[in-house]
């Protein structure tokens, strides 16, 4: 029995609903409103109309009841079981003249209102949360944190939670316990602290932190309400660097204790956005200057997958966690990226440069992107996509005030199964694509100058030069390299590119930092680009080709070993590879020798016999002369080196 | 016991040059240090790796000493947090500069994770033992701090900040509302 999936849209007079997969109005479904709030389970949506709040039962699309309001609601927020309703007005002069409340609390089945209260802060929001049962209400004041009982709300609050400057509170079911959670702003000396605790009692805090610099610390859960992550962000940037201030991102996790651990995430830069999975404890931080990092945390808060693509700066789970969209909509160029979390592949690029609200359907199946009044005056609508990219329905209006889908609880819908050959397929067809953009790109922007046909044949690297004068091959000059080579060939001692260190003598224009500026007198330590007449290492006698092309071997296998070694981690066989044939005998000899004798003792020999090297080592740089034997031994010290390396392990 | 000594910092070879009295300035008030010798220090820090990497640099590339080393330097910097993941030549150990050591001070950690209002507030915290990595308290603002041990900068656990008792001063003031109470109760 699966639940039809609706979606809803509103303009300045009408509010419609839709019902999927062909997403077309449902009849005698439309109201006349502004505004309107869905409820956490999406089974009622309050829709405002002047003066009139309608609260409608989405399965029937039937009247469930109305309120009279006095003034247009700011917020409008259902309780978790439907049976309550509050909404908070932002206060004006007619409040004071009646003397009536900002904040309203409400009964949905009849309509009646059961409280209403001053509070001054709209900056300042949620007030008013409700317990998960609905039998406790935690309202805000200046200086404390209030609970009521639903049923008897005029007696008063039963318990109450004092602290001076709360600016932040949160109210939240973990398993069986309830979770207090407050953020107060003190002094510059005291610093502003965030607190968690256990309902009633309050006297220990499960958590405590403080901070100097922030202003704001808001908290989002983890699903099980076991982790969760803070971000306190700050004003003002005493450092210059960034004009909004900036923000910092920790990670809580709560042990068996029942405390809850504390860490610093680590990032230093902008912080794009941040959400957790809704099925699991990881979750993707977007951070950075553009084209800006995208990486999934895990448990344990490190990071393991690192999305690559373009610049974004928002995303959007589905509600089984298993697909994944980024999108760059606001001041950037627009695009959207979807990855399937189950195997880390991208399936899908939309070209979409416009876009204010956007999101998943309950079942994820699909994907919609709407342009609304509030941000920008042209081009409302809305546009929905499968999660594989395709086009379902398209519409424009003049004025669209908003337009989502409905949303569930977790488990209404069976999660949706796909193959992995179907990602597969879809990862191949969206590099295709892409490869296609780029040649286009080429083509389009070439398409109106005159390419020459020397030039057709070339691939796309080096028909990019467009700026550049384009010469007829016959035209261009060939450097010519003829003089170093007759050297080469006659003295053989190959004045090499060295990187001579040669006491480059003054002539040095090196900008050394010696005294050689300009007359360069003694010695211009120059790391001159001077003549150093340095040791140049040539190769003398051979050709240029030959000495291109050994190069170019001993480098790439160089930057493949280099890439892939790591100190702790180097194996044998890279090691030895260094060697030539004759040397590589004696060291496996000598390995397989010390392998069966006592380690520490080898050890100790080992370092002895390093001991003498480095004596050597100081003579040599005394300028005393060395044997030959006496240089082979220096050239052993690596060897020895990594087998106490080896044998320590 | 003998202790092993050696000198951590270069005095500049010219003393009065405005362009360098300039820069140095300027770097003492970015990272809240105390005296020019402690800019002087990182100075010698970075002559000295630039040295031993350019050392290597001249030696061929299949040398097993440039390897072995080579990777031991590039392997002390990155875990220090001075050289990117992705940069690891030994051309990039010549470009760093002195921002990169300095960044990585303890007390530029403590300023950025949050913990002080202002660089020079952090430098009190440290010293006045507020601060602790991991378990471990740390009364040094010139600390390295490795890029493991960055997640872990934390108040400690004993510091009035970090749940621990209330420092001298308030304990006293405690004491004396205490008696102001009972005596106007008294009275």
């Amino acid at each position: 029995m699966s639940k039809p999936i609706l979606f809803t849209h509103c303009t300045d007079q009408e509010f419609n609903f839709l019902e999927a997969p062909s997403f077309t109005k449902l009849e005698s479904s439309t109201y006349s409103g502004q505004k309107y709030k869905f409820s956490k389970d999406g089974k009622f949506v309050a829709i405002y109309d002047p003066l009139n709040l309608v609260i409608v039962n989405t399965q029937n699309q039937k009247r469930h009841s109305t309120l009279k309001m006095y003034h247009t609601p700011y917020v409008i927020e259902f309780s978790p079981k439907n049976n309550y309703l509050i909404t908070f007005e932002l206060y004006s002069s007619k409040h004071k003249k009646e003397s009536m409340g900002n904040l309203a609390i409400w009964d949905t089945k009849s309509g009646k209102e059961l409280i209403r209260i001053q509070s001054y802060q709209k900056e300042i929001w949620p007030q008013a949360i409700f317990s998960q049962d609905e039998t406790l209400l935690a309202l805000l004041n200046q200086s404390s944190v209030a609970f009521y009982n639903l049923k008897c709300l005029n007696i008063g609050p039963i318990k109450k939670k004092n602290q001076k400057g709360i600016r932040n509170f949160d109210f939240v079911q973990a398993d069986n316990e309830l979770l207090l959670y407050i953020f107060s702003k003190g002094g510059k000396t005291v610093g502003s602290t965030a607190e968690i605790f256990v309902y009633p009692e309050f006297g220990t805090p499960v958590f405590s932190q403080t901070l100097m610099n922030s202003d704001k610390m808001s908290i989002y859960w983890s699903f099980n309400k076991r982790c969760a992550l803070l971000s306190s962000s700050s004003d003002i940037d005493m450092t210059g660097n960034r004009y909004y201030g900036s923000t910092n991102l920790y990670w809580l996790n709560r042990q068996s204790n029942g405390k809850f651990k504390f860490q610093n995430v680590g990032i230093t830069e902008t912080i794009h956005s941040f959400k957790w999975n809704p099925v699991k404890n990881e979750f993707c931080v977007i951070y950075g200057s553009m084209p800006a990092k995208k990486i999934l945390y895990d448990d344990l808060c490190e990071p393991y997958f690192e999305f690559g693509g373009g610049s974004r700066n928002d995303q959007s789970w589905s509600s089984d966690g298993k697909f994944l969209a980024f999108t760059g909509f606001g001041n950037l160029n627009g695009g959207v990226d979807i990855w399937s979390m189950e195997h880390y592949k991208q399936i899908k690029f939309l070209d979409e440069s416009f876009g204010s609200q956007y999101g998943w359907s309950e079942d994820s199946k699909f994907f919609y992107i709407a342009v609304v009044r509030e941000k920008l005056k042209v081009d409302n609508g809305y546009k929905i996509f499968t999660t594989f990219g395709k086009l379902v329905k398209h519409k424009q209006f003049d004025v669209l005030v908003d337009a989502r889908f409905c949303p569930a609880i977790k488990g209404t819908f069976e999660p949706v199964e796909i193959d992995e050959e179907t990602i597969k397929t879809a990862n191949r067809t969206y590099q295709q694509e892409k490869k296609k953009k780029e040649l286009n790109k080429n083509n389009e922007q070439n398409s109106n100058l005159f390419i020459p046909s020397f030039k057709k044949g070339r691939t796309t690297q080096q028909s990019s030069s467009i700026g550049k004068k384009e010469r007829h091959p016959m035209f261009i000059k060939k450097k010519k390299k003829l003089k170093v080579e007759q050297v080469k060939k006659e003295k053989g001692r190959g004045r090499g590119r060295g990187r001579g260190r040669g006491r480059g003598r003054g002539r040095g224009r090196g900008r050394g930092r010696g005294r050689g500026r300009g007359r360069g007198r003694g010695r211009g330590r120059g790391r001159g680009r001077g003549r150093g007449r340095g040791r140049g290492r040539g190769n003398g006698n051979k050709n240029e080709k030959e000495i291109q092309k050994e190069n170019e071997n001993n480098n790439q296998k160089n930057r493949q070993n280099l890439n892939n070694m790591s100190f702790d981690g180097m194996p044998n066989k890279e090691f030895l590879s260094y060697f030539g044939n004759y040397k590589q005998d004696e060291i496996i000899k000598m390995q397989k020798e010390n392998d069966k004798k006592d380690p520490q003792k080898v050890i100790r020999n080992l370092k002895k016999k390093i001991k003498e090297i480095n004596a050597l080592k100081k003579k040599k740089s005394n300028k005393q002369k060395l044997n030959n034997a006496q240089k082979t031994k220096i050239k052993q010290e690596p060897i020895y080196k990594y087998e106490i390396h080896r044998l320590k392990k | 016991m003998s202790r092993r000594k050696s000198k951590t910092f270069k005095t500049p070879r010219r003393p009065y040059q405005k362009e360098r009295l300039d820069h140095e300035l300027k770097v003492v008030g970015k990272y809240g240090l105390r005296t020019k010798r402690e800019v002087w220090r990182v100075h010698y820090t970075l002559a000295k790796i630039r040295k031993s990497a350019r050392n290597l640099l001249t030696l061929e590339e299949n040398d097993p000493r440039r390897i072995f080393e080579g990777a031991a330097l590039l392997r002390r910097l990155t875990n220090l947090g001075i050289l990117d993941e992705q940069k690891q030549r030994l051309e990039y150990v010549l470009t760093l500069t002195i921002d990169d050591f300095l960044d990585r001070r303890l007390q530029t950690q403590v300023y950025k994770s949050g913990l002080a209002r202002s660089i020079h507030h952090a430098r009190v915290l440290i010293k006045q033992r507020h601060i602790s990595v991991g378990s471990q308290l740390v009364n040094v603002p010139s600390f390295m701090v490795k890029i493991e041990s960055q997640k872990h900068i934390g108040f400690s656990s004993k510091s009035p900040f970090g749940g621990g008792r209330p420092g001298r001063l308030k304990r006293k003031l405690n004491v004396m509302r205490g008696n102001k109470n009972e005596d106007q109760e008294e009275d």
